[in-house]
């Protein structure tokens, strides 16, 4: 019988500083034979370890087939997280995974994508959107918007430049509250929507961020329009275990871990505790 | 007599017969079973010796769920410095446990379920498959709190609802019914202590159960509960109401032989070496859902004592876990200082939409026990 509760020990292979508390890490299993068999999709979690501290469920940043590793995007939130912050490359951390679903993009081909990401709501999303690129042809029109507090919070610098610059999808961004740096819109990710020309009969919307920020995005998504099996968003709880049995983030007959973390509307709005 | 012989027949064993057969097993095994504490309250746990076994216990308040998902386990040890080592520990010791209710047993089979699910819960398991299970039926309630008939919880045990032997109380003797090979391999241990049971026995025990039922008043109406939670008929301020009692000092779950949440943490005090551990926690608890970022989906009192009930009384959890997430052991009865344990919230839905037979409406209070 296989130990669920053993992680796999992992090497830190990179550190990139996103933001002032916000860091991604490129980590790559100790045991050659799991860094070679190891699969995930987008939309999935690991559980990271650092031993001493603790574990935290942390969602995949990069796209599924990278092989030569995996890439998360840590906020420095709670002690396990600030604790990661203080690793190097080169120092071990515990992985157990992959777990939970994904999100459902296999079956979005021939549709448009529309993908609203706020603050440290884009990484699993980032995911999501390497995995479209991967096979851009087989989607029709793409729409990023994100959203931050600040322009200080953005992550994914180089990248939210290379998407603005491929000329096949479009990229919009907001920040809450701007600065001297900032030339771009202000206002809530939600403001993005006026310039958004999106058929909700064709598109399907995948959100992730602050829960605040998901009950907002899905309103305006209703109001457009969208049907609730055609908005998918992540549902946030503290998964403590990963497999279902702590109990922790279970909400109505749903384990967040197991049944999710990504559900359509459909299927959020009929839970005791919707955003 | 060997084991292959025994398994599915009727034996009786004299009640003097008992501690001996206890004793024989006790060689090869931990044996936790009823006896008294040094204060005379009943206990179930390890014997240190067979003539402690005290069968006419009324109720340990701990159930035996507890030697096996114990309040608090190692799941590893770590060891860093030159090479990180993980090392995992599993607790192989073989266990009898011996004279447990019905009601333990169905909780230990639902743990096993809901642990062996999925993803199997390997500490759980190994502990559990290194248990051996002798019930003992209740002719009679234990305690004024029990209420297992309405829960599917027992008095009684059928065959194939998880022990390996159930013993039944007789005159002088005992009823023994073999459920398993590993049920019979402890007959066969002390063979010479048993004979065939006759029709005179077994027509003793039917007389027995025919009148379990008046002897057990069905109180509690756990039935009705589960179809006024699950088609959401229970008014918000009646929630609110019995959430209002609750002063979340978790005995409830602590005492549940179905509840099965926990935590984990890290236990190191250089972070060179040290251990992961789990330990007991529950979802009526204010911070159990609550996120590093201080962001707490479930904030409200009310919906966590919901939650608790939500998970043991709705339909969509029976769906899941096969059966009510309570047993009926009225363990929780015996801890709630506040009278919102599992009876008292199914006594209050048992009054919804009924009007009191006289008096103002303020007068109807909810009942406390069933």
């Amino acid at each position: 019988m296989e130990n669920i509760y053993l992680p796999h020990l992992t090497q830190i292979a990179e550190v990139r500083r996103e933001t002032a508390d916000t860091q991604t890490f490129v980590l790559r299993f100790g045991d050659p034979e799991i860094r070679r068999s190891f699969r995930f999709t987008p939309g999935q979690f690991v559980e990271v370890s650092v031993f001493g501290v603790g574990e935290v469920p942390i969602g995949f940043a990069s796209g599924p087939s990278q092989g030569n590793g995996f890439e998360i995007t840590v906020k420095a939130m709670g002690s396990v997280t600030r604790a990661l912050h203080r690793l190097q490359p080169g120092n071990w951390v515990g992985v157990r995974g992959p777990f939970g679903n994904s999100f459902p993009y296999e079956e979005a081909k021939g549709q448009d994508i529309l993908i609203v990401g706020g603050g440290i709501g884009l990484p699993p999303l980032r995911s999501l959107i390497e995995a479209i690129l991967q096979q851009r042809d087989a989607f029709g029109a793409i729409t990023i918007l994100y959203g931050t507090r600040t322009p200080q919070d953005r992550v994914y610098k180089p990248e939210l430049d290379r998407w603005r610059g491929r000329g096949d999808l479009l990229l919009l961004e907001t920040v809450d509250v701007g600065d001297d740096t900032w030339t771009g819109p202000v206002g809530v990710v939600t403001t993005l929507f006026r310039q958004v020309t999106a058929d909700p009969s064709r598109t399907i919307a995948y959100t992730c961020g602050p829960p605040v920020m998901i009950k907002f995005v899905i309103q305006d998504l209703l109001k457009m329009g969208f049907a609730e099996d055609r908005i998918v968003s992540t549902l946030e709880r503290y998964m403590k275990c990963g497999v279902g049995k702590c109990g922790h983030c279970a909400i109505g007959p749903k384990y967040v871990c197991v049944d999710g973390p990504v559900f359509t509307y459909k299927q959020i709005k009929g839970l005791p505790e919707p955003p | 007599m060997d084991a292959s012989t025994i398994a599915g027949r009727v034996q009786v064993i004299q009640k003097d017969a008992v501690p001996p057969w206890v004793a024989a097993m006790m060689a090869q095994a931990s044996v936790i079973g009823p006896h008294q504490d040094p204060d005379g309250d009943p206990q179930l746990s390890s014997l240190s010796s067979a003539d402690e076994l005290d069968l006419a216990y009324t109720h340990d308040l701990l159930p035996p769920t507890r030697h096996l998902l114990p309040p608090t386990e190692v799941l590893f040890r770590f060891q860093g410095g030159d090479g990180l080592r993980l090392i995992p520990e599993y607790d192989e010791r073989r266990r009898i446990f011996f004279g447990i209710r019905s009601c333990d047993v169905k909780g230990i089979r639902y743990q096993e379920q809901f642990f062996r699910r999925d993803f199997p819960d390997i500490y759980f398991l190994t502990r559990l498959e290194n248990a051996t299970l002798v019930s003992l039926a209740c002719p009679a309630p234990p305690l004024p709190t029990c209420f297992c008939p309405c829960c599917d919880g027992g008095p009684v045990l059928k065959p194939g609802e998880g022990h390996d032997i159930q013993l039944t109380p007789l005159q002088g003797r005992y009823l023994v019914e073999v459920d398993s090979e590993t049920g019979a391999s402890l007959v066969a241990r002390a063979p010479e202590l048993f004979r065939d049971a006759t029709s005179a026995d077994l027509a003793e025990r039917e007389e027995m159960l025919s009148e379990i039922d008046q002897r057990f008043s069905t109180t509690a109406y756990l039935s009705r509960g589960i179809s006024k939670v699950t088609n959401d008929a229970v008014p918000e301020e009646v929630w609110e109401e019995l959430a209002e009692r609750c002063i979340h000092c978790g005995g409830c779950a602590y005492l549940c032989p179905f509840c099965t949440c926990f935590t984990v943490s890290d236990r190191s005090r250089d972070g060179q070496q040290g251990e992961r551990f789990r330990r007991w926690d529950h979802c009526i608890l204010a911070g159990f859902t609550r996120e590093a970022s201080g962001h707490n989906p479930r904030d409200r009192k009310c919906e966590q004592f919901k939650r608790r009930f939500f998970h043991k009384l709705s339909y969509q959890y029976m769906q899941r876990e096969g059966r009510p997430g309570c047993v009926g052991c009225g363990r929780c009865l015996t801890t709630c200082m506040t009278a919102v344990d599992m009876a008292a919230v199914l006594m209050r839905f048992r009054e919804l939409g009924r009007k009191p037979k006289w008096g103002p409406p303020w007068a109807a209070k909810p009942k406390t026990s069933p």
